[in-house]
């Protein structure tokens, strides 16, 4: 298995738009964590583009309901880190029998998502924290090089360079969260439920660890919503010692973030915050793209934090009742 | 008001601003843009995303619809922002308020909450009436006829919906008045349905947990948490995305209990309306009806007043 190096993303765009100039709209297809992972990248194109128009579908639902501008104008990236997850082989067959411009974006090499792409994309994963990260990178990056070659992207150098200098951040900024991912994990071992909650880029990657890292890998029922959202009904639900995971942004949508902390703190929710201000990335991304590198920050933090649940619940991350197991 | 404003600019992109509950009533609207629009981009906020990190394409060619019933702060704030920014604003509102003032058109809607409004005039079915008529303007909407009936026969739909779930919500919220954690699943067009009745009327109006699950993810993460015991609410909609709400339903059946309850958008009356658009009005028919018979009958059960509220109206925040 060789990793695409991120340098050669680039070209694939060109090649697309040699044989088609005209990128009206670019769809992100996945499932699951695959399809948080794709978010950031969605979430940057929305922000940053002038014409193109961008969606993000689970999988299953782009297959039923495809959405009728899917056509020979469209790159459609879909993702799987096996890569034979059905419903998003079937997003790229069917966006290609639409004349779209497919993108598989995988850790598996000839994997089932690759056989109707047109390009393949091969992330990194095992070897570190980082290497976890690869596949939100490189998404991040198509969603730069799109924008950079159809509109023109002024951050384009320095989206680049951050992306460049990440991997080394992350891996320094996990040395050192083992200690309060411990802390975490005895605290909120027994909680019944608990909320994370998150804006911005960073949404989804609430929504991951809610559905993924705590409802399928721990059985801890989890409610997850953005904290824009949180003060139009989920608050209701604030009391001493509610259990609440909050990711904390430091682009523009902190001010969402800090106004939930502020809400939870006044009235003693058990709260923890992983907040990406902690790990200055604004000293090493440009004060423009930082929004865009929270979620590639807090992410592997977070991950660390349901590591230690699973330890201290003896209750590993590997353990399933029903996925893989069974047909469904 | 459509005609004038498209005779003036050209529309390119249409963003729904709202927060919690009236963000969820923009989903019908920007689902339908979403998925009927060729060119029209259609994008949905709730209102301090957008005024904090307001996408770059938002100007002159931008219609912006902004929702709140008394004019919520920070909707009131998006507003402003979408008007500096050269958007026609429009306001969808039930009182007047400093959000009325700020847009440049407003349309007044009925609460889904009141027996007496009508459900072809709420916030969601205003929503995707606007959106209708907008595709119907600029690309053309084949199945507009289809879609107008739609909206004249909805109410009478509703109110004999109402009835059809009277003592199928009061056992459900009998078999629930003790239940720690209530699971809302839903996929495709009413997928906001489920949203509205987890946060707003479960969580919000209930205090009871409750998440929200898209019935495709369920199966890549949130199915692990089910066992014969676990309380789930399942959405069935009508249209293409069937299937997947029926998957969902499948694997309930085999491996949850007696506290997984379906409600079916066919059983709401669904198939009333034409085929072509149908799957459209299914927000309409299940919005409603949870607000007002399942949750009031889960509030009844509980004897947790759904009027009351801890901190929303009260607290500074």
């Amino acid at each position: 298995m060789k990793v695409t190096e991120n340098s050669k993303l680039n070209q694939i765009i060109a090649e697309i738009r040699n044989v088609q100039p005209e990128i009206s709209t670019v769809y992100f297809v996945g499932c699951g964590a695959s399809r948080a992972d794709l978010y950031p990248g969605y979430y940057f194109l929305n922000n940053n583009a002038k014409k193109i128009r961008t969606s993000i579908h689970t999988a299953n639902e782009f297959v039923y309901a495809t959405p009728a501008a899917v056509n020979e104008n469209s790159i459609v990236i879909t993702c799987s880190l096996g890569g034979g997850t059905p419903e998003t082989a079937a997003a790229t067959t069917l966006a290609k029998n639409k004349g779209a411009h497919t993108i598989a974006v995988t850790h598996t090499e000839g994997s089932a998502i690759t056989k109707d792409a047109d390009y393949t994309v091969i992330f990194d994963w095992e070897d570190s924290y980082s290497a976890k990260m690869d596949k939100m990178i490189k998404v991040l990056l198509l969603a730069a090089e799109i924008l950079n070659q159809t509109e023109e992207y002024e951050k384009y150098d320095e989206m680049l360079k951050a992306a460049e200098k990440i991997y080394s951040v992350i891996d320094n900024a996990v040395k050192s969260v083992v200690p309060e991912a411990k802390a975490f994990a005895e605290k909120y071992q027994d909680a019944p439920i608990i909320y994370v909650t998150s804006s911005g880029a960073t949404q989804e990657v609430a929504w991951a660890f809610s559905s993924c890292l705590m409802m399928e890998m721990q059985w801890i029922p989890s409610s997850t919503f953005n904290t824009g959202d949180f003060f139009h009904g989920p608050f209701e639900m604030v009391e001493k010692d509610a259990p609440y995971l909050l990711f904390m942004n430091e682009g523009r949508t902190r001010a969402l973030d800090a106004r939930a902390m502020t809400f939870m703190q006044r009235f003693d929710c058990k709260l923890t915050v992983i907040d990406a201000k902690d790990y200055a990335l604004a000293g090493i991304v440009d004060s423009a793209l930082v929004d865009y590198f929270d979620p590639i920050i807090i992410s592997p933090i977070a991950r660390i934090y349901a590591e230690q649940i699973a330890i201290v619940r003896n209750h590993p991350l590997t353990k399933r009742r029903y996925m893989w197991k069974l047909e469904y | 008001m459509l005609e004038e404003i498209l005779s003036k600019r050209e529309i390119k992109n249409v963003v729904w601003v709202a927060a919690g509950g009236s963000n969820g009533g923009n989903y019908p609207g920007h689902y339908f843009l979403d998925h009927e629009a060729k060119k029209l981009q259609s994008q949905m906020y709730t209102s301090n995303e957008f005024v904090y990190a307001t996408p770059k394409y938002v100007n002159k060619n931008t219609l912006a619809i902004i929702v709140s019933m008394r004019g919520t702060p920070e909707t009131c704030q998006a507003a402003k922002i979408a008007k500096e920014k050269g958007a026609v604003t429009m306001a969808l509102y039930v009182d007047e308020s400093e959000l009325t003032e700020i847009c440049d058109y407003k349309i007044a809607y009925e609460s889904i909450m009141f027996d007496e409004s009508d459900q072809s005039k709420t916030n969601a079915a205003v929503g995707l009436r606007l959106a209708m008529e907008i595709l119907k303007e600029t690309e053309g909407f084949a199945y507009y006829k289809e879609a107008v009936h739609a909206f004249e026969i909805l109410d009478k739909i509703y109110n004999k919906a109402k009835k059809y779930c009277l003592t199928l919500a009061k056992d459900w919220a009998e078999l629930n008045k003790s239940e720690k954690v209530i699971s809302v699943l839903a996929s495709g067009p009413s997928y906001a349905a489920g949203y509205i009745f987890s946060i707003c009327n479960i969580m919000e109006m209930l205090q009871i947990v409750s998440p929200v699950i898209n019935c495709c993810e369920f199966f890549h993460g949130p199915f692990e948490i089910l066992d014969e015991n676990t309380s789930v609410f399942l959405l069935i909609s009508e249209g293409r995305t069937r299937p997947l709400d029926e998957r969902a339903l499948d694997f309930l059946k085999k491996h949850g209990g007696k506290k997984v309850y379906t409600l079916d958008a066919r059983d709401l009356g669904i198939l009333s309306f034409d085929e072509h658009i149908r799957e459209y009005f299914n927000h309409l028919l299940f919005a409603p009806i949870l607000n007002n018979v399942y949750m009031k009958d889960l509030s009844v059960t509980t004897g947790v007043d759904y009027t009351t509220r801890k901190y929303m109206w009260k607290e500074k925040y």
